[in-house]
């Protein structure tokens, strides 16, 4: 009998809505009949909307026929506003946003699209990181999300993956190569000693005093490695104003905006701005770590015999057949015509790396 | 001896111990820990530039005094900072100031300690100020390059990135070096001379620092490389200010930097004009367009010439032969169309093999191919080593950067003209090539010991300095729209007619009263004609080369 009753009054409800919609064509007054009024919307993630009724949005929602055959596109709609709700917390200003046009109204239903005026509005309004915390919850409500692009913060990002950067910005370096501040140079011993012809003062990686990045001692000065990440920590849960910090300005004259003062405690949204995303660890590892020295075999065919008009000695006519023998047996040998899986991977690994060429 | 009574619980068990050393060891301690912190607290304190701009500002807000050690190693022992007329030794509590109670100098940072430190003052209640880095520099401990692969115009973001770079592990560079497609690109016009494809002929940044909008942060040593305005570079032929900071080492070319020799060679090498002149002159065409930066026997024979050590050397594309002396089963893994150039010994420069072979630098560094690539050459047994490294292109994920520290006498350090390369050039210059007929490099009259003497008293005169940047034509303006039409095909740089004054030579780049000879047809589908033709594995190279290769063999 209750339910009946219930069931009753919600179809009364309905058809006065209805009425009053097709009286008015105003869907504001609808704001909260609206709940009501939709049943496909009656599920966990629509409850918080009703919480902070906001009825330009309803009327997005509305107008938009298609959203209603998706629950996916329902929870990005709910997801936007669940962001611009945020956002009119964190500005008393006024609500710009509301007059932006609904990501599903109207224009292509490219996911992208749809996505990307939110991050952009977030970028551009919200001066305050609880944007990036809601959004971080949003991106744990479903993974397939996505491909919406809404855990991409920036429609720049090239696609690289973010775990990529988020591996290389924080993760500790080992520790051994980074010792101390004013820890002992580091003097790698079995170098053979090599100096340059005439220039005592440089010298290679592998010979005393070259101290490639990441060999023990080196140090990027003041940079303890994983330290850095407890002093990250730290300074985040006291700061009292911490988007002073992590302001993401790409502006090389701003204190902000470097990766390395932001939480350790997953914002990747933040950490992907900016140099982040062109910061490679190897940038600082010897690259010649693992190398041996080969001889040098020299040029097959001359260019001119005029290039050693002076002291030096020709360079010209050092046949090199047998290293070229040797090479191409080595490649024969190592490198088997690639199999298709692997040829596939390959390129696969080559489209993931690979951003829109300049 | 005034401390704060508050420590934490670890060091309150050894009381005995005498304050100060007790308070040293604190801060060594937390220095490692919260540096960054203190850094951060430090620059809303004091001068925010003195933190975050370094070198420039701190001559005039730090000064160092110390001394040589039993090794002769200069250790500083005290600090003073002018603005506050104070005066700091290391590791010793002295007077306090504005409320500040100790001062250290400890590892990295002088840290300024408040009179009541405490366990939760920590993180955010220690002013520091990072004199490491110019600490360095004053000590001799090392110098800091970065080295970029290839640039495409790119040039906010791979500054950025270093930027970044700098204050993750809070440290200074103290040079970038680029290994070409730097795109120098100053204006809309610029881009005529251009060889991208259409689609990539854009502005990106290099204009802003032409215009002055914005500075490079580092000392920015570059070489062409085969996407270049080649109109600007032949401006600068003998090297030159392309913009403040940024420096083009030329067609070829030999600075020095520090105590640091860096050499280099732009373009790419392609056989069927290697022994030709530079013939090419704005506007291009679309055959010189191309042929406007393949290396010439000229600039590759002058090279050739350096007797004394160079340290790095740049080149754009490889040394033909490098693939032997490194991983090239992993190169060939991850790039499977260089398969048949390395089998064949045919990725690369041959010129650039000739003058590594010549050479014998430290350090060799190269781009072209957008991938990172390291190997290490043996000169002969028990010789000297060669550490070559490729770099790819400046985007997200790719290893475009590497930075290598190596020793250095002590800074400041600014690019300067190198003695022997402007006596190379002075000699012969007589025998520019400047038609497609190749240049007569017996033809070379002027005595190289007298040559030499001759530009030391003049650069001893003048000063090593190279010539102040100008700008020769308007910068590119987003807001206007600009009409190049009056402008002339080439533009006499003035920081070129000045070099060539000072060595009393005559100015060429804008001879074209034999540069319209009737050229020879080039050798058509030879097979060392296309060997250069590198299947790259960006659309735009494949382009390009396809275009490449399309027309040379037409």
């Amino acid at each position: 009998m209750d339910e009946s009753e219930k069931r009753k009054e919600r179809l009364r409800a309905m058809r006065v809505e209805a009425e009053e919609t097709e009286a008015s064509h105003n869907v504001t007054t609808s704001a909260v009949p609206g709940y009501l009024s939709n049943p496909l919307a009656e599920d966990t993630t629509a409850i918080p909307v009703l919480e902070e009724p906001c009825a330009p949005f309803r009327f997005d929602f509305y107008s938009d026929p298609m959203a209603a055959f998706s629950s996916d596109n329902k929870r990005i709609k709910v997801g936007d506003q669940i962001a611009q709700d945020n956002f009119r917390h964190s500005n008393t200003g006024g609500f710009p946003g509301a007059r932006l046009p609904s990501p599903l109204s109207g224009g292509p239903r490219n996911p992208q699209m749809t996505a990307s005026p939110v991050h952009q509005f977030q970028r551009i309004y919200s001066p305050d990181q609880r944007m990036y915390q809601v959004l971080g919850s949003y991106q744990n409500f479903s993974p397939q999300r996505s491909p919406i692009g809404m855990e991409r913060p920036f429609p720049m990002h090239h696609g690289n993956r973010p775990e990529v950067w988020n591996g290389a910005e924080f993760r500790p370096p080992a520790s051994p190569g980074y010792g101390p501040q004013g820890s002992p140079r580091f003097r790698p011993q079995g170098s053979p000693g090599f100096r340059p012809p005439g220039s005592p003062r440089f010298q290679p990686p592998g010979s005393p005093g070259f101290r490639p990045p990441t060999s023990p001692g080196f140090r990027p000065p003041g940079s303890p490695g994983s330290i850095i990440g407890q002093g990250r920590g730290h300074w985040f849960s006291h700061t009292p104003r911490p988007q002073s910090v992590h302001g993401g300005s790409p502006s090389p004259s701003s204190s902000s905006g470097r990766g390395g003062w932001r939480g350790s405690h997953g914002r990747a949204m933040d950490r992907q701005s900016g140099p982040e995303r062109f910061y490679n660890a190897s940038m600082v590892e010897d690259p010649w770590k693992f190398l041996e020295p080969v001889i040098w075999k020299g040029v097959d065919t001359p260019l001119r015999c005029l290039n050693t008009h002076g002291s030096s000695k020709p360079s010209i006519g050092r046949s090199s057949s047998t290293n070229n023998a040797s090479i191409s047996e080595a490649l024969n040998k190592s490198m088997p015509q690639p199999s298709l899986a692997e040829f596939l991977a390959a390129s696969l690994n080559e489209a993931v790396n690979d951003a829109p060429s300049t | 001896m005034p401390h704060s009574s508050s420590l934490p619980a670890e060091e309150k068990t050894q009381k005995h111990e005498p304050a100060s050393e007790k308070h040293i060891r604190d801060v060594g301690v937390i220095v490692r820990s919260y540096v960054h912190a203190c850094v951060l607290a430090v620059s809303k304190r004091l001068d925010h530039r003195l933190l975050n701009d370094g070198d420039p500002v701190f001559g005039d807000k730090i000064s160092l005094i110390g001394g040589h050690n039993r090794k002769s190693k200069w250790i500083p022992n005290s600090l003073i900072l002018p603005e506050f007329n104070y005066h700091i030794d290391a590791g010793s509590p002295i007077p306090p100031i504005s409320g500040i109670e100790f001062h250290f100098l400890c590892g990295s940072h002088a840290l300024l300690i408040p009179h009541n430190f405490s366990k939760h003052s920590i993180g955010f209640g220690f002013p520091s100020i990072p004199v490491f880095d110019s600490l360095s520099r004053i000590t001799g401990i090392g110098m800091k390059i970065a080295v970029e692969g290839c640039m495409h115009g790119d040039l906010d973001n791979v500054y950025r990135t270093l930027q970044h770079y700098e204050k993750l592990h809070d440290t200074t560079i103290d040079l970038l070096l680029c290994c070409g497609d730097f795109q120098a690109v100053r204006n809309e016009k610029d881009l005529d001379s251009l060889n991208v494809p259409h689609k990539f002929r854009s502005m990106n940044t290099f204009w802003k620092y032409y215009s002055g909008e914005a500075v490079a942060p580092y000392p920015t040593i570059f070489i062409g490389g085969n996407h270049e305005a080649s109109n600007y570079l032949w401006e600068l032929y003998y090297g030159g200010w392309a913009a403040p900071n940024i420096y083009f080492l030329g067609f070829a070319g030999v600075v020095k930097f520090g105590n640091l020799r860096i050499g280099g060679l732009s373009g790419i090498y392609k056989q069927p004009n290697f022994l030709k002149g530079h013939f090419e002159r704005p506007p291009f065409n679309d055959s010189t367009i191309r042929s406007v930066y393949h290396v010439r026997e000229y600039d590759f024979h002058k090279l050739m010439q350096v007797e004394e050590p160079i340290d790095i050397f740049l080149s754009h594309d490889w040394p033909v032969g490098i693939t032997d002396c490194g991983d090239w089963k992993k190169l060939v893994q991850q790039k499977p169309y260089f398969r048949q150039e390395v089998q064949e010994r045919k990725l690369g420069s041959k010129p650039a093999a000739q003058l590594l072979e010549k050479l014998k630098p430290p350090y060799w560094f190269s781009a072209h191919l957008h991938c990172k690539f390291a190997a290490r050459v043996q000169h002969g047994e028990d010789g000297p080593v060669t550490n070559f490294l490729a770099l790819d292109k400046c985007q997200p994920g790719r290893k475009f950067l590497q930075v290598i520290e190596i020793e250095s006498e002590p800074g400041p350090y600014e690019i300067q003209y190198d003695e022997e390369w402007l006596e190379i050039t002075r000699r012969f210059n007589s025998i520019f090539p400047l038609t497609t007929r190749s240049a007569n490099l017996w033809n070379v009259r002027l005595d190289k010991q007298e040559c030499r003497q001759w530009v030391r008293s003049k650069l001893q005169a003048r000063g090593a300095r190279p010539f102040e940047f100008t700008q020769t034509v308007p910068p590119y303006n987003p807001s206007q729209s600009v009409t190049y039409g009056s402008f002339p095909g080439h533009v006499r740089s003035p920081q070129t007619e000045s070099l060539l004054q000072f060595l009393e030579l005559p100015y060429l780049l804008d001879n074209v009263s034999q540069s319209s000879e009737v050229l020879p047809s080039p050798p058509r589908g030879s097979v060392e004609e296309n060997s250069e033709d590198i299947p790259i594995d960006d659309v735009d190279e494949l382009e390009e080369d396809a275009v490449d290769c399309e027309n040379e063999n037409s």
